[in-house]
């Protein structure tokens, strides 16, 4: 089973931080591979997800971008900013907190009130 | 491994760019991106043709350039290119649109500001109004949501530095054709103007601090201690007074509502005919030795033969000047319809005569002097005392 992309629409650029948060630097295939390895398949970012996520963060500073070339082709390889670093770490924590809060609603525990 | 050529390369790039991908940076990722699936999903000798577009319709839902209209946009604003939602683009319409109505409506009140010598006022009403616009614009470039790739695409809106940019030399523009705030043109002696109520261009002759002809009005600000006289006693001469002359017809008649504030002793706006410097004629409105605002009338040949008239209640008087052959007729006119005639005479002149405006400022600071509603026509008048 995969996770609709309706679910992972707001999630995309934590999880991205997050990989690079733990590699130094990554490619765009890599982090496809990386993050249906690190699910079981469960999770599947298409590249019209992906590459446009890159140029956002790219565009605001929160991933640094180095180029390699191998014969006519080129390989971009995507690292955290340190404004990245910092924004990694909130996004992260938001989402635990989101997801946490998430787990009371649906399991309807009455905790929060 | 699948071995990647070149042509397999440009056969990527050459597809890519077909289905609308032209952002550099996108290219590179994808065609990467593809060389690797290709490399590790293709045996040597297979139809890398074939799997290329096996694969490529998993990249997208309805069509490849909606990675190229996401990306460039994206990418756009790193540029100095902005994401604004819907109301951030109305507000910056309605500042755009606005901006002009705005400025046509203080710049209207700050020329009369100017008008009433209150320069002062006039170029911080400017800023004022200059800057607001601009820092709408600001607030809007700084809110925070203009960078956030996940608003709602039909909510997305594009737009650029451009219509900040350029809505400085716009605004520029527009204050330097209302004349605010650096209200009223300099001139030298010499320089031309036209009016187009006037047949032929004006030249002046000595030079104003500023003067103006917006609205088909012609203002003329005097300078301090200047005059056109010729005194009987003949101890004093002056001729400083700056004057915008036009070569008038042998028959003509003038008509002119003139307007000033008759700050100092001597303040006057005036209908000047002139043949040299020595022969003319000043019809003018100024402020008498009385504190009065009078109609005078000083005729020179020579010597000034000075003719203080009528005194009036307001600032604005109508004036007129016909010539029919060698005769001039001065008018007045408090409302620009009953006239009265002020003086009937002679003026003989082989060369031909000059028609004008002056402002003078004897013994004050500066003289600004309006003149409106000019009309101007070669009638000959035939009865001095209807002035038809």
């Amino acid at each position: 089973m995969t996770y609709s992309s309706e679910l992972l629409k707001g999630t995309l650029k934590t999880i991205v931080l997050k990989l690079l948060s733990d590699n130094k630097k990554m490619y765009g295939y890599e982090i496809t591979q990386r993050v249906k390895e690190l699910t079981q398949d469960k999770i599947q970012i298409t590249e019209g997800a992906l590459y446009p996520t890159l140029h956002a963060l790219e565009a605001d500073g929160l991933v640094r971008t180095e180029i390699e070339y191998i014969g006519k082709r080129v390989r971009k390889y995507y690292s955290l900013s340190p404004a990245g670093k910092a924004t990694s770490r909130e996004r992260i924590t938001e989402l635990a907190a989101f997801m946490q809060t998430m787990a009371h609603l649906l399991d309807l525990q009455p905790k929060l009130r | 491994m699948f071995e990647i050529t070149d042509e397999h390369i440009d056969l990527i790039l050459g597809d890519l760019s077909a289905r609308g991908i032209r952002t550099d940076d996108l290219q590179d990722n994808l065609l990467d991106h593809i060389c690797i699936l290709a490399e590790r999903n293709l045996g040597p000798g297979d139809d890398f043709e074939a799997y290329y577009r096996s694969i490529i319709p998993s990249f997208y839902r309805q069509q490849l350039s909606e990675l190229e209209e996401e990306t460039r946009v994206l990418l756009k604003h790193r540029r100095c290119f902005a994401v604004l939602n819907r109301w951030q683009l109305f507000t910056l319409l309605f500042v755009t649109l606005i901006g002009p109505v705005v400025w046509w409506t203080i710049a209207t009140f700050g020329g009369e500001l100017v008008t009433q010598n209150r320069t002062v006022e006039a170029w911080q009403v400017g800023l004022v109004f200059a800057l607001f616009p601009l820092l709408i614009l600001l607030v809007l470039f700084l809110t925070p949501a203009r960078f956030d790739p996940l608003l709602p695409r039909g909510a997305k809106v594009l737009v650029g530095w451009k219509p900040f940019v350029s809505i400085v030399p716009r605004l520029t523009a527009f204050i330097l054709f209302l004349g605010l705030p650096f209200a009223g043109l300099h001139a030298q002696p010499g320089d031309s103007l036209n009016l187009a109520s006037l047949p032929r261009p004006l030249y002046w002759e000595n030079s104003p601090l500023r003067y103006d002809t917006r609205g088909g009005r012609l203002l003329i600000v005097a300078g301090g201690k200047t005059d056109m006289f010729r005194d009987p006693n003949v101890t004093y001469n002056t001729d400083n007074a700056p004057k915008l002359l036009f070569v008038a017809d042998s028959n003509f008649v003038l008509t002119a509502a003139i307007h000033h504030d008759f700050v100092s002793k001597w303040d006057g706006g005036a209908i000047v005919l002139k043949a040299d410097s020595l022969n003319w004629i000043k019809f003018c409105f100024e402020k008498d030795y009385t504190g009065q605002k009078r109609v005078v009338s000083v005729v020179t040949r020579g010597i000034s033969d000075d003719c203080n008239s009528a005194a009036v209640a307001g600032n604005t008087i109508h004036y007129k000047i016909a010539k029919a052959g060698n005769v001039i007729t001065l008018y007045f006119s408090q409302d620009g319809h009953s006239w009265y005639l002020i003086r009937h005479l002679t003026f003989d002149s082989n060369q031909p005569l000059r028609l004008g405006f002056l402002a003078q400022s004897p013994t004050g600071q500066q003289c600004t002097v309006t003149f409106s509603d000019i009309y101007y026509s070669t009638k000959k008048i035939s009865d001095p005392y209807t002035g038809e």
